[in-house]
């Protein structure tokens, strides 16, 4: 197990006259190498969630434990940092250096890597990133929406986490932007072997890459499996105040029109291809006449 | 009659650090009626920010002229009559608020204009009303939702009593709710408010709002008409825009040989035709 969550409750303004809960009653456990969309409401407790798995909110009831170690030891949170990499929501705000390799760099060398490892690793993301060679000495504030996006994710990169969580990687960015950043992100599953947690408010695109699914609802885990159960399960996923994605939609209407429809395909050229096979499959084929 | 907004010949480049001139807008033209709902739609880097920025002077054209309503935003001592005509709105909801409670915030432009006390209050609570924030003109700003907060920033604007508000990506930063919000709040503005809306977007769905598109392609104007024109072109969706998902499939099936004579948009509209074809 990499990440066990137990009875874990989180309380923002804990014993002042500003509680509020956030979290309660959390549990779960996630396995190396899985890559998990996390998916609610704007203040179902997505953010809190994922903020506590590298430690930088500690539970007031029950544990986090990340690799064996709880995040509840203040001396060891260096190495929960190290293994669980965080990115937040506009990551580029936080871009601060001089350029864009010292930006990169920050996080290695504060984990106290030689200069030479240090450089082997900003070399290594960059290359993951598609971030090319002759934008490292640029100011980071000279590069474009997405270049900058990239940058930010590849300084978390660089700490080599093994598990990378990202608070709405593409928001703000345009298709293209997107569709780079989230081909990035699966290759890092991929090859590189992360273990990745997503979360977005695009069911479209959670939909269309993760494999496991955890939808959070007023601070607790309202489903938590395979994609397929809650994606194919419209009333489900309603019911947690989440709208389906339209295809979804459809591809359910269609099921109940008797259109063959096994598994749910979550990319708008599949369903065209499962629909064509459908719709095919009235018309007499050509090579059936003898 | 002359357009209330006006592009003529307008170029406009960015200087990079090491001097190098890179052009974001070249040789533009194209004119902007009083009432109009125009969406400027760009990929990134598109030039699309630059464009509405040239409308109330936040850019001076390199080459040619921006005028509104008969202005030239070159001419510096008619830049603030032109600002307070055509307000802007940015993208990020958290960069355009300036006091911690949201009536102060709205009060924000008419006090520097130097209006009554009365006036003023006058003023916000039908700012207020009409972006349907009315209720929480008490609150602070910090605890609104960002579409919250877009719409207070919009109630800022109208205080201001402008013709013309540019909308730079409104709801890119928003969630699903507050970008319903802002979308519903842009159109009364336009269809009661009779205010000219320039909105610029790289959502097809906002788009289709408008009376009137321009798509923008590295720098230039590769499209100007109505959105529904626009649907009919094939390189449209291959261009890398967020289509709505059954438009793209109405596309991706048309490509499969599926005839399907117009485009269709909604769940009802997709389930209905298809079952037409079993």
């Amino acid at each position: 197990m990499f990440i066990e969550m137990r009875d874990v409750e989180f309380v923002y303004g804990y014993k002042t006259s500003f509680e509020k809960k956030a979290l309660s009653n959390v549990n779960l456990t996630i396995s190396k190498g899985e890559f998990i969309g996390i998916i609610g409401k704007t203040g179902s407790g997505k953010s809190t969630l994922v903020q506590l798995m590298n430690g930088l909110l500690i539970p007031q009831r029950g544990d986090v434990i990340v690799d064996g170690i709880n995040t509840k030891e203040k001396k060891k949170v260096k190495e929960i940092r190290k293994r669980v990499g965080l990115v937040f929501q506009y990551p580029e705000y936080q871009l601060f250096e001089e350029t864009v390799y010292e930006d990169i760099a920050f996080g290695p060398k504060n984990l106290g890597f030689s200069d030479d490892e240090v450089d082997k690793r900003v070399k290594e993301v960059c290359e993951l990133l598609e971030i090319p060679q002759n934008i490292l000495e640029k100011s980071p504030f000279e590069l474009s929406g997405g270049q900058k996006r990239r940058v930010a994710i590849a300084g978390i990169l660089a700490m080599d986490p093994e598990c990378l969580i990202l608070d709405e990687p593409t928001a703000g960015l345009d298709m293209r932007g997107r569709r780079r950043i989230f081909n990035i992100i699966e290759r890092l599953h991929r090859e590189v072997k992360k273990t990745i947690i997503l979360i977005s408010h695009n069911l479209e695109d959670v939909a269309a890459l993760c494999e496991r699914v955890i939808v959070l609802n007023n601070g607790k885990i309202y489903f938590d499996g395979p994609k397929h159960e809650i994606f194919e399960n419209i009333q489900l996923l309603e019911k947690s105040g989440l709208i389906a994605p339209d295809i979804l939609y459809l591809q359910y209407r269609l099921k109940m029109r008797g259109f063959k429809i096994e598994r749910f395909e979550y990319k708008v050229e599949n369903v065209a291809d499962m629909i064509v096979r459908n719709i095919a499959g009235n018309i007499p084929k050509e090579g059936g006449k003898v | 009659m002359s357009a209330f907004i006006e592009f003529k010949n307008v170029s406009f480049s960015y200087t990079s650090s090491d001097g190098r001139k890179n052009p974001a807008l070249i040789d533009i033209n194209l004119k902007i009626e009083k009432g109009e709902f125009v969406s400027v739609l760009g990929l990134n880097g598109s030039g699309k920010s630059t464009f509405a920025k040239l409308i109330n002077g936040l850019l001076i054209p390199e080459k040619g002229d921006v005028l509104v309503d008969g202005m030239n935003t070159k001419d510096v001592s008619q830049i603030w009559e032109i600002r307070r005509k055509c307000g802007y709105i940015f993208q990020n909801p958290d960069n355009q608020l300036v006091a911690s409670i949201v009536e102060e915030d709205v009060a924000f432009g008419p006090e520097n204009l130097g209006f009554e006390r009365q006036e003023i209050i006058k003023i916000v609570n039908e700012a207020l009303e009409i972006v349907e924030m009315i209720e929480y003109k008490n609150h602070a700003t910090y605890k609104l939702s960002g579409g919250q907060k877009q719409r207070v920033a919009i109630a800022g604007i109208l205080a201001m009593k402008p013709e013309c508000i540019i909308l730079d990506e409104p709801t890119s930063m928003l969630d699903p709710k507050g970008r319903k919000e802002v979308i519903s709040t842009i159109l009364r503005l336009n269809r009661e408010e009779k205010k000219t809306i320039v909105l610029v977007t790289h959502n097809i769905d906002e788009m289709m709002y408008s009376h009137k598109v321009v798509v923008l392609e590295s720098g230039k104007v590769k499209y100007m008409g109505s959105p529904q024109e626009l649907l009919k072109l094939d390189w449209f969706y291959e261009m890398g825009f967020d289509m709505p998902q059954i438009l793209k499939l109405s596309y991706e099936l048309k490509k499969r040989g599926i005839n399907i004579d117009k485009e269709i948009w909604t769940v009802d509209e997709m389930e209905r035709f298809l079952c037409s074809l079993r």
